[in-house]
């Protein structure tokens, strides 16, 4: 049960970082296009692209805690028995959750003190991409906290 | 400020996931700095909210649609044309394909992977070693990240402010110097007949289209980095122009691209970008928490002791680095050591893009080097075989790239001239 | 809800100390001298009660970050440029209207006219932040690559780079020029790659951030007022004393009036160190070239400005401006 939320909320993370990257190629490509074809960009283009971009990072860092594919030195986790390994596992990226709960309680402040501000080009109020830090900082709370009881995926247990 | 560098680097090295512990380290410091914590929200989000960086998931998509297009058994073809004849040809084939790649790809995994699985089931049946072939992929992978595009020449770009496009064509001569000792060593291995001669055959009449193919792929890195020197475009809209080149050509052109491929290519590119992204992000914030606690100062106190001497300088960064890329992460060694080292370069009055090309070079070869060396460890996951024969084959290599560098230590103009040339 | 996490500093600083970030490097220029002014005031005038901890460099942030951070209270005080606050209080944009100011001294009587006051105290209700002066951030000016610009049809077709804000994109649209809005950090970069052929800025910007050492030729046409707002957190100067309000308010008049000179002396000194130092041809337009560019731009920016922030603060600041010129000129 648990093993499949965990699964599920990695999975769906993972598809919309993918959508994501499609999305903020194509606006990448178009500004080049729109300027030579054209004659004129989309101004908004950089924000968005960077705003997705920040909103990707957090949201793939659940799928990439799921995986255990964040970049990790790996000496100690091979020393320890393997039917252990998963548990220690967890114990190490618990420390990086108690750096997501920071993200989220001072993340969630961020963006409701700038609900007000607007970026400059494209005017989107700042509170959309500020939000991420603590929605993503909350869900990969949640997915190292479910990993003490589900485990990480087959895949990850492989490089181990 | 030493209570936040021990807490950070005790942490990565118990193992907790890097981005981590840059994090809390960097937390660490905020507060000791006296500021509220919630400056690090803004730190973590000002550190990738940068158009540079945005360069960095492009390049890496763009690699990872290509190793699924099959344009890498185009150029491993396109290579033995060459090598076809000598002894070793296959072994020099191996080099000049992951020369080749380099222009398409901007990572040592990236080339590791694509070309390894072809190389260690094709030289064994010639007659080499397996390790042998293992030395030869890997010592040649490191290549990838160092002639244009190249992943870290983004990172080291977006953290130090240098020109990506500067970055970039300085490391086409070191690049081709890395291959050249490559080839040097392959060539005292062969050179009284040691190494056996090439199986993989060509047809005259697959010429002509072995030729039209490898310009078509040839096209991908000249219009990309043609168009960055030329103005058309940025470091960032040229990854776009990559991966957008890429698609096209492994859909419409090598018909070898279907959707499920560009699903999984995105998606693995997305996965890499975001823990990319994460790290550089808590990275910020413990720079930021080691600048305001004065780690400037004491950098630039350690100037005197190199008496205005660059090649000490040069040559003390390059151990640093050799050890460093030996435990690290090489992109997490350039986002926090290369915003430290560049201005204490500076001072002694060496040009930043020697230093740079000097800490890429010494960190790519930290890939291939025990006990933490991620090409090392693909390779011997491809290859099946044990670190130390592997180690033993691959000796030889290492010494000659890391002669190659101090050559590049004792004489700038290997990494200067050329982006002087086309400023 | 985050007090739980106890932040306490640990060098156990006064709860009268002033943190006061802002962009530009420590040194002898008009910004840092301004800011040291009010340091300095505050600090004598306070008997010490108040004491002045200065970031300059944006060691702490770019100037909206620094905003931000004044806002949410992780810093007292801070001086962003219009361009960075118009994303927290859009009209700021009606001081951008291109050739608005004759000279200088109009647009420092503007800052000083009920006009201005009440732009300030609209700041601090809209915003939260107190808003404590206005000062001034150097006319901006075109510095391009390859062509000297003397009047506006020199622009055609030329690919400037400008902030990331509407209002400068509109002006060089107006000028028949294409605008790339680039990150400041980028601009040099893109400069030194032909991705753009000119920039515009104030000419200790040119000078100092470097783009001097790329550009060919410099304009002195000073189409648009650089305008600096000097915050504070609206909680922190609130849970000061009166008479430490005053100190606080006077030191940033100070600030304001140390910048305006300084930055008006700045356009002629930084113009003359770009072609004494980095070999820059300068250019410095007559009124009846600048006449030529104003009437290119201003109704069309104004008219963008208008429907940004409607009519009421333009006409205002227009009005503001008359009233200031008949007073000076008669
Ligand atoms: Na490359
Ligand atoms: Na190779």
């Amino acid at each position: 049960m648990l093993s499949n939320i965990a699964k599920w909320l990695a999975k769906s993370c993972e598809v919309i970082c993918t959508l994501l990257l499609i999305f903020v190629s194509l606006v990448n490509i178009s500004q080049v296009v729109g300027r030579y074809f054209f004659g004129d960009s989309l101004p908004w283009g950089e924000e968005v692209m960077r705003f997705c971009m920040i909103w990707l990072m957090m949201l793939g860092s659940v799928a990439c805690v799921y995986r255990a594919e964040h970049m990790a030195v790996d000496g100690l986790l091979n020393i320890v028995k393997v039917k252990y390994r998963r548990h220690m596992r967890s114990a190490l990226y618990s420390v990086g959750a108690g750096f997501c709960l920071v993200l989220v309680f001072y993340g969630w402040d961020t963006a409701m003190s700038n609900r007000a501000q607007t970026a400059a080009a494209s005017g989107i109020p700042m509170v959309f991409p500020y939000m991420a830090i603590p929605v993503g900082g909350g869900l990969v709370f949640i997915e190292i906290a479910l990993s003490w009881f589900a485990g990480f995926s087959d895949s990850s247990e492989a490089q181990t | 400020m030493l209570i936040v560098a021990i807490l950070g680097l005790g942490l990565i090295l118990i193992g907790v996931p890097i981005a981590f512990a840059l994090g809390v380290g960097g937390m660490a410091g905020i507060w000791l700095t006296g500021l509220p914590l919630q400056v690090s929200i803004t730190r973590f989000f000002a550190g990738v909210d940068s158009f540079v960086f945005l360069a960095v998931p492009f390049y890496i998509l763009a690699a990872e649609i290509m190793n699924r297009s099959g344009i890498t058994t185009r150029l491993i073809r396109l290579a033995s044309f060459f090598t076809g004849r000598f002894h070793g040809g296959t072994a020099y084939a191996n080099v000049g394909s992951s020369v080749l790649f380099a222009g398409i790809s901007g990572s040592a995994v990236a080339d590791t992977s694509a070309l390894g699985k072809f190389f260690i089931n094709e030289m064994p049946r010639e007659g080499y070693s397996k390790e042998y072939t293992g030395a030869v992929t890997v010592a040649s992978a490191i290549i990838g990240p160092i002639i244009p595009p190249s992943g870290l020449a983004i990172i080291m770009a977006a953290v130090t402010g240098i020109s990506v496009i500067d970055l970039f064509v300085a490391g086409v001569v070191p690049g081709l110097l890395i291959g050249g000792a490559c080839l040097a060593i392959i060539f005292l291995h062969g050179r009284h007949g040691g190494l056996p001669k090439p199986k993989v055959e060509i047809a005259k009449k697959e010429i002509p289209l072995l030729v039209v193919e490898a310009l078509l792929v040839a096209l991908l890195p000249i219009v990309i980095v043609g168009g960055m020197i030329v103005g058309a475009f940025t470091a960032t809209e040229g990854g776009g122009i990559a991966v957008a080149i890429a698609s096209i050509l492994g859909v419409f052109v090598f018909k070898e691209l279907n959707l499920a491929g560009f699903w999984a290519a995105v998606s693995s590119a997305a996965r890499m970008s975001a823990s990319i992204y994460l790290l550089v992000a808590c990275a910020a914030i413990l720079s930021y928490a080691l600048n305001l606690l004065g780690i400037s100062n004491l950098v630039s106190s350690m100037a005197p002791m190199f008496e205005s001497q660059p090649w000490l300088f040069l040559l003390s960064v390059m151990l640093l680095m050799l050890v460093l890329g030996m435990f690290l992460d090489i992109g997490a060694a350039i986002v926090i050591f290369a915003p430290l080292l560049m201005p204490l370069g500076d001072t002694l009055g060496i040009d930043p893009i020697q230093t740079s090309i000097i800490i890429i070079l010494t960190l790519a070869v930290g890939l291939i080097t025990p006990p933490v060396g991620v090409v090392l460890f693909i390779m011997m996951r491809i290859g099946e075989m044990k670190m130390l024969p592997l180690l033993k084959q691959l000796f030889p290599f290492l010494i000659a790239e890391l002669l190659a560098i101090l050559l590049l230590v004792f004489f700038p103009a290997l990494s200067t001239w050329l982006p002087e040339f086309f400023r | 809800m985050v007090a739980g996490f106890g932040i306490m500093p640990l060098q156990g600083w006064a709860e009268t100390q002033i943190k006061f970030g802002f962009e530009m490097f420590k040194g002898d220029n008009p910004e840092y001298n301004a800011v040291s002014r009010f340091k300095e005031y505050v600090e004598s005038k306070s008997n010490g009660e108040i004491s002045v901890r200065l970031f300059p460099g944006g060691q702490l942030g770019t100037a909206r970050e620094m905003t931000e951070m004044v806002q949410q209270g992780s810093l007292e005080m801070s001086l962003p440029s219009d361009g960075a606050f118009a994303g927290f209080y859009e009209p700021i944009q009606a001081w951008s209207i291109p050739y608005l100011f004759r000279s200088a001294p109009v647009a420092w009587q503007v800052m000083q006219s009920d006009f201005g006051r009440g732009m300030l105290d609209d700041i601090t209700r809209k915003t939260g932040m107190e808003a404590l002066a206005f000062s001034e951030n150097g006319f901006r000016s075109f510095a391009t690559t390859g062509k000297q610009i003397i009047e506006p049809s020199d622009m055609e077709g030329l690919k400037i780079r400008t902030m990331e804000s509407p209002v400068y994109m509109e002006m060089v649209k107006a000028l028949g020029a294409s605008p790339t809005p680039i990150s400041g950090a980028e601009a040099v970069m893109a400069l030194k790659q032909g991705v753009v052929d000119g920039l515009e800025s104030p000419p200790a910007v040119h000078y100092t951030g470097g783009a001097g050492d790329v550009v060919d030729y410099f304009t002195l046409n000073e189409h648009v007022l650089g305008l600096h707002i000097v915050i504070a957190n609206g909680d922190w100067f609130n849970s000061l004393s009166a008479s430490q309000q005053q100190i606080v308010t006077d030191g940033s008049k100070l600030l304001a009036a140390t910048e305006n000179v300084q930055k008006t002396e700045g356009d002629w000194k930084y113009s003359k160190l770009l072609e004494e130092e980095k070999g820059v041809e300068v250019h410095v337009s007559t009124p009846e070239e600048k006449e030529l560019f104003k009437e290119k731009t201003q109704d069309p920016v104004r008219k963008y400005i208008v429907s940004q922030v409607g009519e009421e603060f333009v006409n205002e600041i227009m009005k503001a401006v008359d009233e200031a010129e008949q007073s000076m000129y008669n």
